[in-house]
């Protein structure tokens, strides 16, 4: 379980998060919702233990995540950056590879079994073929997926994506949030920001909505996912023909006559 | 036809480092043929010390000679892998071992020594070596001020410290009497090492071989390091800890490569680029690969600086020529990314 309890963080005296509760259980699929600057990317970097918050605390499976190292907490959550390519390209199944880094010792090197087990799951994601290729030469959403397979190999139970799809077209960014929901239900803990409420809704169980470092709306899609929360997040009026998150109401009207 | 591997590049780079020793040996104003090489091994063998230490060859290849080359591929090894490490860590493929104010450091020391040090040239190692490591501290904590967490503010703090370090280098060549300090200061500088006997290369050894063995340790680290300080950290790399060996141990060989051979440019920045176009970014070969490359084209250097004429031409006009140039051609021709 990773917890946030009265979560606060600002940059010098800019208050970017506040009063942040937050809950993850295992096998959850968690979006974060909202604009530009309303501090999605340090909500994640204070959970993943790389910003230090002034006040509240974060538990990772009842651990305060100040106290962990950035190997103990590698061995948790793995996060999967937004695809780019290297300074210094690399080989894909080295860049895999390259996931099993927290479970050696210090100046202990990848060997023959961790080897296999990067082959291994290159192939369950389908992209065997990519392995001896470079890096930097592969397309963006092949990129993604090796990312991913870095991810796997970090044995984590938590996977953090922080827009996954800022640079997926149309088709990669459906593959990669289905990895995900499939990834859930061998049980991952999925968190992710997401720009697209409709996407959330589509791939989510939960959503929470961030406007200005708070929270102002979350639980399961079906409660959250109303013409309120999202024209309040994203300031914008939402009347019967204003069609652009007709997606996400459909999904959750849906999930609601289930209930 | 199969390719060759990374691994046997880099066996190929240790035989050839090996060959260009003996012939570096051989090669000189005092010239010594391989039957005088053949000669004295087998006088070393048959212990037929008297024989050996009566013969000039021996004198020239042993005091002169030897320690020379053996320093010489100390210093190359020394300055492209801290180039090499420091790429990696900072995340640039411009970036040189001087980049933190090293070898400015080192130059004032030099300078300070010259003057002020009754000429021993002990002391002006020593003060070097402490003036080289002082300037990176400085630089660290100048980086420190700034509150900047991100590689950037050190390489920023490393241009101020290393700038006063050369105004003051400047200063004491502006007070040396021009006939008796100055061209000393100017020479030391330029780089060369016809100074380097035994007791230099005994004081150079240790410190590179440690710092060498520690780099090495950490290459498999330092490989997930160049994708990035946040990328690295959460993939479980303690980024403050590597970050900071490799700068003390990369800072302490520099710092004792340049107090016993003056600035040698272009060596940490080049030397890892080709290291890179040989044997590729894989940690297992590129760092081992940019220590024997180091080593290998610092020794052509000097063999160079010490025969094209008649007088030596210090060390540093040689490694700028070639190096140089030899940039410019990679930057047109490695079209792949990294440089972008």
């Amino acid at each position: 379980m990773l917890v946030s309890n009265n979560l606060n963080f600002s940059y010098s005296d800019q208050k970017v998060l506040k009063n942040i509760n937050f809950k993850a259980e295992r096998g959850d699929f968690i979006s974060i919702l909202g604009a530009n600057g309303s501090g999605k990317t340090t909500f994640f970097q204070c959970m993943q233990g790389l910003l230090t918050p002034d006040a509240g605390k974060i538990l990772l499976d009842g651990e305060n995540i100040k106290k962990m190292t950035k190997k103990e907490i590698a061995q948790k959550i793995a996060v999967v950056p937004q695809e780019s390519q290297n300074v210094f390209d690399y080989q894909v199944l080295d860049m895999v590879l390259m996931g099993i880094n927290p479970w050696l010792a210090f100046s202990e090197e990848p060997g023959e079994k961790e080897r296999q087990t990067a082959e291994d799951i290159l192939a369950e994601l389908e992209i065997s073929d990519l392995k001896n290729k470079s890096f930097n030469k592969i397309s963006g959403g092949e990129r993604q997926l090796v990312l991913i397979a870095r991810a796997l190999m970090q044995k984590s139970s938590y996977l953090f994506l922080d827009e996954p799809n800022s640079h997926l077209d149309f088709k990669n960014t459906h593959l990669i949030l289905k990895i995900m929901r499939e990834l859930t239900a061998k049980g991952k803990t999925v968190l992710t920001a997401l720009h697209d409420p409709n996407l959330a809704a589509q791939y989510s169980d939960r959503v929470i909505i961030l406007k200005s470092g708070r929270i102002i709306a979350a639980g399961l899609v079906e409660n959250v996912m109303t013409a309120e929360n999202l024209s309040r997040a994203y300031e914008i009026e939402i009347n019967k023909e204003n069609s652009i998150f007709s997606l996400a109401f459909q999904k959750s009207r849906l999930l609601r006559q289930e209930a | 036809m199969r390719k060759i591997t990374a691994a046997e590049k880099i066996f190929i780079t240790g035989l050839l480092l090996i060959v260009l020793i003996l012939i570096s040996m051989m090669i000189g104003n005092y010239e010594l043929s391989i039957s005088d090489l053949v000669a004295i091994s087998n006088n070393l063998l048959g212990r037929d010390y008297e024989i050996l230490f009566n013969n000039p060859d021996w004198s020239v290849l042993y005091y002169i000679r030897l320690p020379r080359i053996l320093t010489v591929v100390l210093v190359g090894a020394a300055l492209s892998i801290s180039g090499a490490a420091y790429q990696n860590i900072f995340r640039n493929p411009l970036v040189s071992p001087d980049i933190l104010g090293v070898s400015a450091g080192a130059g004032l020391g030099v300078a300070l020594g010259l003057l002020y040090s009754s000429g021993s040239i002990l002391y002006v190692y020593l003060i070097a070596f402490i003036t080289g490591t002082a300037a990176v501290a400085l630089t660290y904590w100048l980086s420190k001020l700034t509150g900047g967490k991100n590689a950037m503010f050190m390489v920023l703090a490393g241009i101020v410290v290393s700038s006063l370090a050369n105004a003051l280098v400047s200063l004491l060549k502006y007070l040396a009497d021009p006939m008796q300090n100055l061209p000393g200061i100017v020479f030391y500088l330029m780089g060369g090492f016809s100074r380097s006997g035994w007791q230099e290369f005994y004081l150079l050894l240790p410190v590179v071989i440690i710092s060498l063995t520690v780099i090495l340790f950490l290459r498999w680290q330092l490989n997930i390091f160049s994708l990035g300080e946040k990328e690295a950290a959460a993939l479980g790399v303690d980024t403050e800890k590597i970050r900071m060996i490799v700068i003390v141990f990369s800072t302490i060989m520099v710092a004792a490569a340049t107090a016993a051979a003056g600035q040698v440019s272009w060596i940490g920045l080049v030397i890892p680029h080709i290291a890179r176009f040989i044997v590729g970014n894989k940690y297992k070969y590129y760092l081992p690969a940019s220590a024997l490359l180091g080593g290998l084209s610092l020794l052509l250097m000097d063999n160079l600086a010490r025969t094209i004429s008649g007088a030596e031409i210090p060390i540093s006009i040689i490694t700028a020529l070639i190096g140089a140039p030899f940039f410019a051609y990679l930057l047109i021709t490695k079209k792949e990314s990294g440089w972008n």
